[in-house]
């Protein structure tokens, strides 16, 4: 189409192009540079967060150590409480802060703080993703039960819940009608956990027949 | 049409439309717009888009052979092994690990990759003499088709992993109250008093009748039916059986013997020392006359060599230079050494510009071993060989024969070799040693043999380098046994019955009396049975039958001092009345702080462990799990 144009005309003919769309053009590729850029900023500063998160979660891992059954000294466990509290605060988004907060609740009954394991398992509930919750909640139940709060820890036992944590839950409800001395309905809790019991750690087999047929025979 | 386009598409639409294809430039790359990923028929499994390769289940498998080779030792049964058994379980696991590694990586979890190489390098696999070798490591995990990059991503995800697990297993706790309670019921200790009935003689006292035992056995004859059986003739090959019949000649033993020749014999050795002189002037001339002089004298070798011998390699150490088979020393001194006898020196010899004494220390000549010596030994060798090979072809012609023959009897002439015969077995098998082998056993009762008459296919028994053809000659189906067969077991097992219906009628009648206000002593004493008793009992306590223990920890709490009554009938058939007297909660007080500890533990863990397999299989049913092919086969 521009072979009957000589360099002159053509030259003419892209200058007149240019005038017309130069500026949207230059405006297009500055966008996309921008976008680009942008793009790759965003992507980096997720990683350094993820990396920064990851560095402390390490560090954490390393000042309670494996043997955390046992109870930590006190120096070990202010440098634990600094690592969960900076992971709570600045990363809150990442599966470390979770993980860092259950440390903490963990800690909290260790030393026989309830109240704080208490406070610690909600906000895990809170910042949690979806697929903990149900673990995190049975959890935060054991503690309203080590609290004697009983309404607290039913409301959360009679959710409607996640079926594979159905033995866990119905358990724990007939512990705590047991605590409350409702034997008959303890007893039905008890048998809908040991009816579904599934891949269970021999303990727990072996304690839930024993709970059941401990219960009184009659209403009290 | 170009030329419409240029001049349709201007300004906003120009900017919008570049705009469009920046953005996903500048996202992707430009690879990932022209270049789609080729299908892989590798993709085993797809968890939440992510992808499970043939490559990744195999590794799996790898190791996990490895992991059971080491725990159980060489003797894992090769099934255990196999593809087979081990490819859902390993799959599966896989999965597991792409669902965590999933919540991982959408929790942004991750790992430095300084933390990752500080692993890397610790690892034995990847280390000479205890150092990280990077030449190893890389062509290591080129080798299992990784290169560094993919390899430490890998790893990365395998330790985020890890990460995830440990912060639901570890963090898990246990309250006060719940060791309490785990305390109070699981050391719980109980009283109890109990008579039995026992069973004893009393069913050979008992009386049935024949028309009892008929209708028993009408009404009970579907179930009575005897073991199939089946008897078989056999044929067995034997490696070593041929070896008695197989002959080697003289000259065949002679001539392995010549064959063998070579590499029986062995070269002489000689060890030797010398005495070297240095040079042709007078001086050295005079040196050599005097060590000849004082040889003459028969002074020592060795302190002469010390004294006089040029050669400093050798002479502080008597001279001494070794063994030679015939070709280490110069020519001149090979002969002279080959005419010495041991203990000998020789005349001066004058090798280049230098003068030797030699000394021959020890002749090792080594002789020939004779042919009579080596005919037994050669003989048995090439006896073997021959009979395996005729094992081989004889195998063959078995194959032929025993397929199409009427009896064994024929091909046993042909091969001579005799036919031997079983009598009737079943499928457990009998005393004969070659029932003891499951294949023999499969073989006599699959369907070519007893259903088809055919003769079995050549079974190896590699273990005994023996080969064997089955051939059934009478085979007893399953049927009904008979009344006069069955009669005895029926029988004792009416008597057994009447003779629990006898106690248990007695038990009725005591429980009336307790029911009544008699106590268990005051009954026991009455009918003259003696009375047990057990105070603060275990679970498990020594004197009291198991059964009756598990029994008494599952009744109730009795109400009151009265106790609670119950009775049972035990697996030996004796009747248990017994008497629940009082139940004690475990002693929580006397807990030591390691028996708190050990039981915390232990209650930690169990937890976690459930709530962890509870978390696992609630993320699979939620995830999108796909698997493609369960039977792809090793490659």
């Amino acid at each position: 189409m521009t072979d009957h144009l000589t360099d002159e005309e053509q030259l003419r003919v892209l200058k007149h192009w240019w005038k017309k769309n130069g500026s949207s053009l230059v405006t297009a590729v500055f966008i996309g540079v921008m976008a680009y850029i942008g793009f790759q900023w965003w992507q980096n500063y997720q990683q350094q967060q993820a990396e920064q998160a990851s560095a402390l979660y390490s560090e954490l891992l390393k000042t309670i150590g494996v043997e955390h059954n046992n109870t930590l000294p006190d120096e070990k466990k202010n440098t634990a409480r600094y690592l969960i509290k900076q992971l709570k605060d600045n990363y809150k988004s990442s599966q470390y802060a979770t993980n860092a907060s259950l440390f903490a609740a963990k800690m909290f009954v260790d030393a026989h703080d309830l109240k704080a394991a208490e406070q610690e398992l909600l906000w895990a509930t809170d910042h949690a993703r979806e697929h903990l919750k149900p673990l995190i909640q049975l959890r935060l139940a054991r503690v309203y039960v080590a609290q004697e709060k009983y309404p607290e820890a039913l409301s959360i036992v009679d959710q409607k819940l996640v079926e594979q944590f159905g033995s866990l839950y119905a358990e724990l409800k007939g512990d705590i009608l047991a605590a409350q001395q409702d034997w008959e309905n303890a007893r039905v809790a008890y048998q809908q956990a040991n009816g579904t019991l599934e891949n269970t750690s021999s303990f727990r087999r072996n304690l839930l027949p024993i709970k059941l047929s401990n219960l009184p025979a009659g209403k009290k | 049409m170009l030329q419409t386009m240029r001049n349709k598409i201007k300004g906003l639409v120009a900017i919008f439309l570049i705009g469009l294809l920046v953005i996903p430039l500048a996202l992707l790359g430009i690879e990932n717009l022209f270049y789609k990923n080729p299908y892989a028929p590798d993709d085993v499994a797809e968890v939440n888009g992510q992808k499970i390769t043939e490559r990744e289940v195999q590794l799996a498998l790898q190791s996990e052979r490895q992991r059971l080779q080491t725990q159980f030792g060489t003797n894992v049964p090769t099934q255990l092994l196999s593809d087979e058994s081990l490819r859902g379980p390993v799959l599966d696991r896989l999965i597991h690990r792409a669902l965590i590694a999933d919540v991982a990586e959408k929790g942004n979890m991750t790992l430095l990759d300084k933390e990752i190489d500080e692993i890397i390098v610790k690892l034995p696999d990847f280390q000479v003499e205890g150092k990280f070798d990077s030449d190893r490591f890389v062509n290591l995990i080129r080798s299992i088709g990784y290169s560094p990059a993919t390899f430490r991503a890998m790893m990365r995800k395998d330790m985020v992993v890890n990460q995830m697990k440990n912060a639901l297993l570890m963090t898990d706790f246990v309250t006060d109250q719940e060791i309490e309670r785990a305390v109070v019921l699981s050391r719980q200790t109980r009283d109890f008093e109990w008579i039995t009935l026992a069973l004893g003689d009393l069913p050979e006292s008992m009386l049935v009748s024949d028309d009892e035992v008929n209708e028993y056995y009408e009404s009970n004859k579907q179930d009575y039916l005897s073991e199939e059986q089946v008897a078989i003739e056999y044929l067995e090959l034997r490696v070593d059986q041929l070896e008695k019949d197989v002959t080697v000649s003289d000259d065949e033993v002679r001539a392995q013997y010549e064959q063998e020749l070579d590499s029986l014999s062995k070269p002489t050795e000689r060890e030797v020392a010398h005495i070297m002189i240095e040079g042709n002037d007078d001086a050295a001339q005079a040196k050599m006359l005097e060590v000849q002089e004082k040889l003459a004298a028969g002074e020592d070798f060795a302190t002469l060599a010390a004294k006089y011998s040029d050669d400093f390699g050798s002479r502080d150490n008597g001279g001494h230079l070794g063994v030679s088979t015939g070709d280490v020393f110069p020519a001149e001194f090979e002969q002279a050494l080959l005419d010495l006898k041991e203990g000998d020196v020789s005349e001066p010899i004058v090798v280049d510009d230098a003068t030797h004494f030699i000394k021959l220390l020890t002749l090792n000549a080594y002789e020939t071993p004779s042919f009579e010596k080596e005919r037994l030994r050669i003989t048995a060798e090439l006896k073997r060989i021959k009979a395996e090979e005729k094992f081989v072809s004889d195998i063959e012609i078995l194959k032929d024969l025993a397929y199409n023959a009427e009896n064994l009897e024929e091909v046993g002439i042909e091969l001579n070799l005799p036919v031997n015969k079983t009598a009737l077995f079943s499928r457990s098998g009998a005393k004969d040693v070659i029932l003891q082998d499951s294949r023999v056993l499969e073989a006599a009762f699959s369907d070519r043999v007893v259903k088809d008459g055919f003769s079995s296919e050549v079974l190896e028994l590699s273990t005994d380098n023996s080969a064997m053809v089955i051939k059934m000659i009478e085979h007893k189906p399953v049927r009904t046994l008979t009344l006069e067969e069955k009669k005895k077991d029926i029988t004792g097992e009416l008597k057994l019955e009447k003779a629990k219906a006898r106690l248990t009628e007695q038990a009725v009648s005591i429980r009336e009396s307790l029911d009544n206000g008699t106590s268990l002593s005051a009954l026991s004493e009455e009918k003259g049975l003696s009375l047990s008793t057990q105070v603060a009992a275990k679970r498990h306590a020594a004197g009291v039958p198991q059964e009756l223990l598990n029994h008494l920890f599952a009744m109730p709490h009795p109400d009151d001092d009265q106790g609670r009554i119950d009775e049972l009938s035990l697996d030996n058939g004796d009747y248990v009345i017994v008497n629940l007297t009082k139940v004690t909660s475990g002693d929580i007080e006397n807990l030591t702080d390691d028996e708190r500890k050990s039981l915390k533990t232990n209650l930690a863990s169990s937890l976690a462990g459930d709530e962890y397999q509870a978390w696992q299989s609630m993320l699979r049913e939620e995830a999108n799990v796909e698997v493609y092919n369960t039977e792809t086969s090793a490659l």
